[in-house]
Formats: C-alpha cells, structure tokens, sequence
C-alpha cells in the first residue's frame, strides 16, 4: 500500500491554499469567461489557442470514420461497373442541361449589364469536410475542417447541392463551428419564389423550419419554394432554403403558422460548400469589413 | 514529493481525461447521443475520490474548458460545472471511498446531478434552453456506468 505513503493522507498544516478559495478563484474565472464569451466577444484569442489544443482529440474522434472509409476501397468491380455506367449517363445529361445553362448565364449576363446591375455572377467557393455533427442532439451545429487559415470568417454562409445550409459562427485555426438554419435561434432572410413576398424562416429546433411573421392575408401556399432575398447581407440573393410543407392560420392569431422543409440535406453527406458573399458588399472584403467581425446571429426576433 | 515520483501519476490521469474528452465529442446515433455518459465528469471524479491531494479543482476547470471548446458551448460552461462537480466530488470523497464500487455511483449521484443541472442552468441563460426529460439521461448513465469504470480506472493507478 505504498499508495498512501506518499501523498494520498492529508497533512497536518498544508501549505497549499484551502480548497474552497481555490474553488471559489475557478468559479469566478469560469464565470468570468462566460460574461465575456457570451457578451463581449472578445475570446477569439482564447479560442484559437484551446482549438489548437483540442485538435487532436477532434482527429482520434474522428479517426472510426476515415477507417470506415478504407472500406470504400474495397468495393466491388461490377457494382463499380454498373456505378460506373450510370454516371456517364447521367453525366452526358448533366452536360447537355450545363451547355443550356451556360447560354442562359450568357443571356442573364447580358440583361444584368443592361439593367446596369452590379451583381457578382462568379462566386468565391471553398469545399470543406465536416468532421462532426452537434454530439449534443439538442444543439443544431457541425464542426468543419476548414477555418482561419483557409480564409473562412464569422457569419461565411455554407450551402450543399440543395440549398441554405447555415453559417460560420466559431472560427478555429484548422476548423470551425457552423450553425444549422435549423437552429432556433437563428434566422434567415428568405422570399416565396412564386411571388417575391419577403419574410425571415426561422428554426424551428427540429429538423425544420417556421415562417413566424407572415400576416394572415399573405399569398402563401403548401409547395411554395423559398429562397434567399439576399436582404441583411449575410447569404448571397437566390439560393433555395426550403419547401412550404404546412399553412395552418388558428382563429384569432394575427400571423399565421407556417412550416417549411429544408432544401438542404443537413445532416447528410460529408462535404459542403463555404460561399464567399461578394454581391454583398463587394470584392470579397465585405466579411473582413469591420463592421461583421462576430458571429452575430441574423437575429430574427423583432 | 519528489518529482519523479509526481510523473507517474500525472500519466494515467492525463491519458484517461485525454480518453474522456474522445469519447464526448465521439460521433454516435441521436438516440445514443441522449444517453452519452458526462464521461469526462466521471474520469475527474474518479481521480478526485482517488488521489484527492494530487487531483484537484485545477484538474476540474481545465479539462472543463478544453471541454468547452470542443462541444462549442460558451467558453467556462464546463469549466463552472466540472469544478463545483470536483468540490463536491473532494468533500464526499472520504465517505465515498468507504463503500463499494457499486455503492459509490450511488454516493455520488448528488455531484453528478449538480453537474448536469449546472450545464442546464447555463444552457437556459445563454439562449439555449430545452427541457425534456432526457437532458437528465446522462447523470443515470454516469451512475450506471461508475461500478465498470472506476476499477477499470483503479487499473490505471497501478
């Protein structure tokens, strides 16, 4: 039992401070953090630092995933065939539509330049991987693999193939934290494809979205596609955010209740794009302007 | 205390903290999720009851933020709860040692609810409220999982 002889016993006259002082230093430098994280914003310091720090143990956690990963390799020769085989179809479809749409940019172009309108067509994109889902189900986040050295910044917007994703809210070194539409409290500002009419979707904390300030005699109706207004400066004009799944007004409220579909498949696939919001303030320096240094929430409550 | 003797000891507990921090941010299903044990609770505990004059609050707090970074919580969430788990955990600790292993989870059952409803508390001011009854999934879960863990720690101590 040598355990105890050398130092589990607690000595007579410690020289060490009392515990409770030493509890009470932590509390208040915890709370301390805390008041500034939250309020001041004023950690990012702090942040990069401790994310550095906990980067590998973000690279053992997802270490399973790249394992199951290597099983891709081993798949087999006819169902690569018959994958294979499918593509190029699809891919000799998918150039046709492309060649479509290249004349029809050609065209927009043109009228854009007509109408004298300073919309950025080209957009800057940077794919990154996500390393993690929220391990928290009642948060609605992902981190990434990409952060400050590969230029991503607070309040940067992320899309997939079907639409709004969410925004950047935490930026790390190496990795960043991103925020789901689907989060409560965050909104973004979208408009009805059929009709232009302009209102915020807001999360609604699970798995969809809600459309909260919409006036009884809006033009909405179930199938309505939303898409961003591009208004607030935060997400570029004219990506999909959802479908209308659900118009319901209950006598006597004043707005209605209306639920939305992502068009993003947030919590599938393993790659997303991070968009650089030119048309917003012009030349790709709109993010880094002082005025969006935090990753203050598009904040939708009135 | 010498300090060769002192680097042995800080060995297993960093591994086992280091192991902890893995397994909370680990990837799981949304129905384990719910469920997933405040691992890193358990580990600093384990080692408070256990070397109490080595493992401390300081323990607590700093795993507690590196906690905090990794679940992007805001920053000293887990820090606040981790150290007051810690100094309950190092005032029970000569009664918890007494018992069996499977009495001790029970023992502690305060210290971890303490923990749990601290992270709640914070959620609630920070904007992020959410109150079903599965938030408090994880103090049963670490209080199931003590009687397996905590010799499967004291191995560690050898």
């Amino acid at each position: 039992m040598a355990k105890f002889g050398d130092g589990d016993v607690k000595p007579l006259f410690s020289k060490a401070p009392p515990l409770s002082l030493k509890v009470l230093v932590f509390v208040v430098l915890s709370l301390a953090l805390m008041f500034m994280d939250q309020r001041l914003d004023n950690l990012q310091t702090m942040r990069l630092a401790l994310s550095a720090i906990a980067q590998p143990v973000r690279w053992i956690a997802d270490f399973p995933q790249s394992l199951s990963s290597l099983g891709d390799y081993f798949e087999s020769r006819e169902q690569l065939r018959v994958e294979n085989r499918a593509l190029r179809r699809q891919q000799l479809v998918l150039r046709a539509k492309v060649e479509r749409l290249q004349s029809l940019q050609a065209e927009n172009r043109r009228i854009r330049a007509l109408l004298q309108s300073a919309e950025a067509l080209k957009q800057r994109v940077l794919i990154a991987g996500v390393l993690a889902a929220s391990p928290d189900p009642y948060r609605h986040y992902i981190m990434l693999n990409k952060g400050s050295l590969d230029g991503v910044y607070a309040g940067q917007p992320l899309i997939d193939s079907h639409g709004v994703m969410g925004q950047v809210t935490q930026v790390g070194l190496m990795s960043s934290v991103a925020n789901l539409i689907t989060d409560p409290n965050y909104g973004v500002p979208v408009e009805i494809n059929r009709d232009g009419l302009q209102t915020i979707a807001e999360g609604g904390g699970d798995g969809q979205l809600r459309l909260p300030y919409l006036p009884t005699n809006a033009d909405i109706r179930t199938g309505d596609r939303l898409v961003t207004s591009g208004l607030g400066g935060r997400y570029p004009a004219g990506y999909p955010v959802g479908t209308v799944t659900n118009v319901k007004h209950k006598a006597g409220q004043y707005f209605l209740s209306v639920r939305a579909k992502p068009s993003a498949h947030l919590h599938q696939g393993r790659e997303v794009l991070l968009v650089w919001n030119d048309a917003a303030g012009g030349a790709g320096s709109a993010a880094k302007s002082p005025d969006t240094p935090t990753p203050a929430p598009l904040s939708a409550k009135p | 205390m010498s300090a060769a003797a002192r680097l042995p000891t800080w060995l297993p507990v960093g591994v086992s903290v280091l192991a902890a921090l893995v397994l909370s941010v680990i990837p799981l299903p949304a129905a384990l999720a719910a469920v997933r044990p405040a691992w890193v609770l358990l580990v600093v505990v384990f080692w408070n009851t256990t070397l109490p004059r080595r493992v401390g609050v300081s323990v607590a707090w700093i795993s507690g933020l590196l906690l905090d970074q990794l679940t992007g919580t805001v920053l000293g969430e887990h820090a606040l709860a981790l150290t007051l788990a810690s100094f309950g955990a190092l005032k029970l600790q000569e009664l918890v040692r007494t018992f069996p292993f499977w009495q001790q989870g029970l023992a502690l059952l305060p210290v971890f609810i303490v923990y749990e409803f601290v992270l709640f508390w914070i959620d609630g001011v920070t904007g992020h409220a959410v109150t079903p009854l599965w938030r408090w999934a994880p103090v049963a879960s670490t209080t199931l999982l003590w009687p397996v863990m905590a010799p499967a720690l004291q191995l560690l101590d050898r």
